[in-house]
């Protein structure tokens, strides 16, 4: 934790060789939330030059108040809302629908299938869906804060988690038909 | 349950998952990134021309809402100097070849330009010195008449009591004085009173 906040200190005077430490030490990570919430690899790093960039730019705020890589976190998931808000991605509703279950019978969709395929999953959902689906399903925020926080109605919030849930149910059946007409 | 616990519990293998998931970023990510930050760094040491100009009219701190009202004070003020500069009118009150030793010196200020005068106003007053120096500081633009008065103590009082400039007894004889043309000293010889 000192090892951390000396190297915070170097940042904060503008060591380069301090903030690449910084960069090295966190990039894989941070790359990691970038991948989830982007649409592609590219877009990925565009927010973990932006978000690096802001957390660089801020870091005279941090009050080691808790772990850096949680104040990190929080860093890149705004960034990457701040890049999609800038394309008004927020704004396509989709109608509430009562089922919010993720298979009809409420299974699991996800249980067979490894990290990377359901990383694609998610990247090739639209951004509205992907970024809900996100907060609510990996950081755990309620939909009040997912509204907030997206400047949204939690009654939107939850349509586009009930529509990224049937757009994967949906991209995961037509996958299984391709695998199936392969094997055939 | 509500649904939204029930939407939290379902995908909880997902949240796990995914929790220590980490990739590879491409190599030349830091350099854009360290280019960036050299990019920050200039731009807040050498900001343009115009945005330095800006920066003059920046609330830098609380202050600011008071600073500009002074300044909007002080140059209203030296407009207000500008339009309506101000002149000193001074001098000394005789009493036959002596200096009047006690008495007070009034000015008034004159509206019309031709006599009679119909719109005389108090301006100010001074006390003499013992030499009948008098002295009317800060005195704005105008036409304006001097009166001398004796003091009542003066030994000079029951010979003079009061005189105009330039050495009259009636105002509507007196000389005006204009600010536009100022001599240097405006001396006041108080007429003798006559008996006769």
């Amino acid at each position: 934790m000192d090892a951390e906040k000396e190297l915070i200190a170097r940042c904060l005077q503008g060591d380069l060789l301090a903030q690449e430490e910084l960069y090295e030490r966190y990039k894989r990570r941070m790359y990691g939330i970038c991948l989830r919430y982007a649409g592609n690899a590219l877009e990925a790093q565009d927010i973990l030059q932006e978000g690096f960039v802001r957390a660089f730019q801020q870091l005279k705020q941090f009050r080691f108040q808790g772990p850096l890589e949680a104040w990190l976190r929080r860093i890149f998931i705004n960034t990457a809302i701040t890049l999609a808000k800038r394309e008004n991605k927020f704004n396509n509703k989709v109608e509430l629908t009562s089922n919010l279950q993720v298979g009809n019978d409420g299974s699991d969709i996800f249980s067979s299938l490894n990290l990377q395929e359901i990383l694609q999953l998610i990247q090739k959902l639209p951004t509205g869906y992907r970024t809900v689906f996100n907060l609510f399903v990996m950081e755990g925020y309620k939909h009040k804060e997912i509204g907030k926080k997206l400047k949204i109605s939690e009654n939107t919030s939850k349509s586009q988690l009930s529509a990224a849930k049937r757009r994967l149910r949906a991209q995961l059946t037509e996958n299984g038909n391709d695998t199936r007409r392969e094997r055939s | 349950m509500t649904q939204e616990e029930n939407d939290h519990k379902t995908p909880q293998h997902l949240r796990e998952l995914f929790r220590d998931f980490e990739a590879e970023p491409p190599r030349q990510s830091w350099n854009m990134i360290r280019t960036r930050l050299a990019q920050d760094i200039q731009d807040d040491k050498a900001p343009s021309t115009l945005s330095h100009m800006l920066g003059w009219f920046r609330p830098v701190n609380r202050l600011y809402p008071a600073l500009t009202i002074v300044g909007l004070i002080l140059i209203a003020l030296f407009i207000w100097l500008g339009i309506n500069p101000s002149h000193h009118i001074k001098g000394n009150a005789f009493v036959g070849e002596d200096k009047l030793d006690r008495g007070t010196a009034y000015l008034f200020r004159v509206q019309d330009k031709i006599t009679p005068f119909d719109s005389v106003r108090f301006w100010q007053q001074k006390e003499l010195d013992s030499t009948g120096y008098f002295a009317f500081q800060k005195v704005p633009s105008g036409n304006y008449l001097l009166r001398i008065h004796v003091h009542p103590l003066s030994p000079y009082f029951f010979q003079y009591k009061h005189g105009y400039y330039r050495d009259q007894l009636h105002w509507n004889n007196a000389t005006l004085i204009h600010t536009d043309h100022l001599q240097e000293s405006y001396p006041v010889r108080v007429p003798k009173i006559s008996l006769k």
